[in-house]
């Protein structure tokens, strides 16, 4: 086979591109070797985020598998796939184009000149922004280390490493920003992030919800729907950011976010294709004997990952959103397709809250919701995919339809923190509730059940029976290509 | 700084909290960090909201935790002026920690940096396990300590890149050929 036909389709660019410096020991675009202060003190990290990358990234070992690594961004994303070994794999700083023009579109600075350094006033809130981002891109390769012993197929199997190594670069576009904008303070903070650990009881992740360990694959799917979607509208509000090379570095990561949307959307609708499938020609509820999941099992694990990604967004009303984006920290999402002011010091909304038992509404100003606003663009977008997962029932000749649960159902965080809300948004007591959440969320049996189905496929081409295979392979490779070579063969 | 053991407080969460005489007593002015909004009587507030009462039903303080995307957990704290150095702050402090702990977070955030005893607050808060300097972040790991662990090993081996001999180049292309696609053009 010729390198061509190994490394797949060549498009030619579209855009204008500024190429990524591959002979630097940390690839990049932004001309670390000029700087060698900062590019010192990169290197002094990078042998601390290998040593993190190999005792804490997935746990499966491999010869090498067949990553994409970005060679070029601009206006388009271009990439280069081939055979890596993954902790040879090329983990770089790429921002995208800079736009000399660039103007700061909204908040009290609206229409100045986008920031190329860090104010003094605005330090410290940009940090904890670039800290918390900074602090989930880990924490899902070290909830997902186990995954790979369980793969459903080596096609999946890659696409899961694939997440993995660009969750990784993600840590390192958080950690060039610390480094090259926030002095000895930033450099401690990038320390930190490879010192919390998802689960190390002493110094964990900053979310409890990023501490649990990953432990099947449809909770993968749905993580990578729900979770991942959630991290992609965050990175949509920074890439409106005042401060131009944390827009810059989020504008890159939301095109890599594309395929790991792919992933979760598609892992899911295959989950419910095969289930579907069972359905049909039994012409009854698929269960667990059958091989598959049955579809109440899925609606379980959906409404459950929906919830905990909601509380990502923390309380409807919050006085730290509103300052962060008056400041020009932090935009809304799609900021400049927005038709108002881009100020918001007059605008209101409504917003759900319980009291007597009751779902009520009440009028906010709209700068005090920019949580609740961005959670709206979520689950609107949380949508488009269940409609999707649908399509399967439906050309199956099925009744049964998925849903995203109430907004209030299963939450910790915000208004809805303490209140008992079912699925379909009835606010019951205490009692009842208890009596049903079995019904709407995994129980400890699911999710056994969901494990033992997941024996791991790794014959070239071959799917396990719960899941059915994907249309089409990636990079225009067949389905049945050698994505990953385990290590063992390495050895024969 | 000595304290009289803390008084049995009744800690109440506010379902639709808003600003009021009590919060005017004890907070004084604007609630901190209010941007550029201002609130009057009866305005509702945003982020989570607690009171902290005597037996008798008296506010004597707030506690306040506001919550951004990720985990990002800032608190507020106040005790009402006439009652400060009876314990009363550490109970509300408590209080705020395992809430935040509840609504599955492990770190807390304050910002002391305008307040006219910063000094002294920051004392007051590292006594109680935040770090961080007095003009900027102070954080604490809710419910334990930060435990430092440090290890590092060599580099790997580098290898140059030839980007124009590149034969495997794949542009924007889609989402479900592995490519990288503009958020705007996103299908899933
Ligand atoms: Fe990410
Ligand atoms: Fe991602």
């Amino acid at each position: 086979m010729t390198v061509t036909e190994r490394t797949g389709a060549a498009p030619r660019p579209t855009g204008p591109l500024s190429k990524i410096d591959y002979s630097e020991r940390i690839p990049n675009n932004v001309n670390l070797a000029a700087d060698r202060r900062l590019q010192r003190a990169l290197e002094s990290w990078q042998p601390q985020f290998i040593d993190w990358w190999k005792t804490l990234g997935p746990s499966l070992p491999t010869k090498d598998v067949y990553l994409r690594t970005a060679v070029a961004v601009g206006r388009d994303g271009w990439a280069h796939f081939e055979h890596v070994p993954m902790e040879e794999y090329r983990w770089g700083i790429f921002l995208a184009e800079q736009d000399p023009d660039r103007t700061v579109q909204f908040g009290k600075h609206k229409g100045k000149e986008a920031w190329q350094e860090v104010p003094g006033e605005h330090r410290a809130d940009l940090m904890r922004l670039i800290v918390v981002q900074g602090d989930t891109e880990p924490a899902s390769v070290e909830q997902q280390r186990v995954l790979g012993n369980t793969a459903p197929s080596i096609y999946d199997l890659r696409n899961l490493f694939q997440v993995n190594v660009e969750e990784g670069r993600h840590l390192w576009a958080m950690v060039y920003l610390l480094h090259a904008y926030f002095g000895r303070e930033g450099r401690e903070e990038a320390e930190q992030l490879l010192k919390r650990n998802s689960g190390d009881l002493d110094s964990p992740r900053i979310l409890g919800a990023f501490n649990e360990e990953t432990t099947d694959w449809l909770q993968f799917f749905m993580f990578t729907y729900f979770t991942d979607r959630d991290g992609k509208f965050q990175l949509g509000t920074l890439k409106e950011s005042a401060f131009d090379p944390l827009a810059r570095t989020c504008e890159f990561m939301l095109k890599e976010e594309a395929h790991h949307m792919f992933v979760g959307t598609t892992g899911v609708q295959r989950t419910v294709e095969r289930t579907a499938e069972v359905m049909k020609e039994a012409g009854r509820p698929a269960t667990f004997e059958d091989g598959v999941i049955p579809l109440d099992v899925i609606q379980k694990y959906l409404n459950f990952q929906f919830s905990v990604s909601m509380d990502l967004f923390g309380s409807e009303q919050s006085t730290n959103a509103g300052n962060y984006y008056t400041s020009g920290l932090k935009g809304r999402w799609q900021e400049t397709r927005r038709k108002d002011d881009h100020v918001l010091l007059e605008g209101s909304r409504s917003m759900n809250y319980v009291e007597d038992g009751q779902i009520k509404q009440k009028i906010v100003p709209m700068l005090s919701a920019l949580n609740l606003d961005l959670r709206d663009e979520y689950v609107a977008d949380c949508a488009n995919g269940v409609a999707r997962w649908n399509q399967e029932l439906e050309e199956a000749g099925l009744n049964d339809r998925l849903f995203l649960p109430h907004e209030g159902f299963n939450r910790k965080v915000g208004g809805y923190a303490g209140h008992f809300v079912s699925p379909a948004g009835e606010v019951l007591d205490e009692a009842a509730y208890d009596g049903l959440v079995s019904q709407w969320l995994p129980t400890s049996e699911d999710r056994e059940a969901v494990a033992a189905l997941m024996i791991p496929e790794y014959e070239y081409g071959k799917f396990a029976r719960w899941i059915a295979p994907p249309k089409s392979g990636i990079n225009d490779q067949p389905v049945e290509f050698d994505y990953v070579h385990l290590a063992e063969e390495g050895v024969a | 700084m000595v304290e009289r053991a803390a008084p049995q407080l009744v800690w109440t969460r506010e379902e639709n909290p808003v600003w009021n005489a009590d919060k005017q007593r004890v907070i004084g002015g604007a609630p901190e960090g209010t941007f550029t909004l201002s609130f009057a009587d009866g305005d509702a507030l945003p982020g989570d909201w607690w009171a902290a009462r005597t037996s008798d039903g008296t506010v004597v303080g707030f506690g306040r935790i506001d919550l951004t995307w990720g985990g990002d957990a800032e608190i507020l704290l106040a005790v009402d002026p006439e009652r400060q150095g009876e314990g009363i702050g550490s109970s509300i402090l408590q209080h705020l920690e395992d809430e935040v702990v509840s609504q599955g977070v492990n770190y807390v955030h304050n910002r002391i940096s305008d307040h006219p005893r910063r000094d002294f607050v920051h004392d007051w808060l590292v006594v109680r396990g935040f770090r961080g300097p007095v003009d900027s972040d102070l954080r604490k790991r809710v419910g334990s300590n930060w435990a430092a662990r440090a290890d590092s090993k060599p580099a790997h081996a580098e290898e140059p890149y030839d980007v124009d001999s590149d034969p495997g180049g794949q542009g924007p292309g889609r989402e479900d050929k592995g490519g990288y696609v503009n958020v705007d053009q996103h299908n899933y």
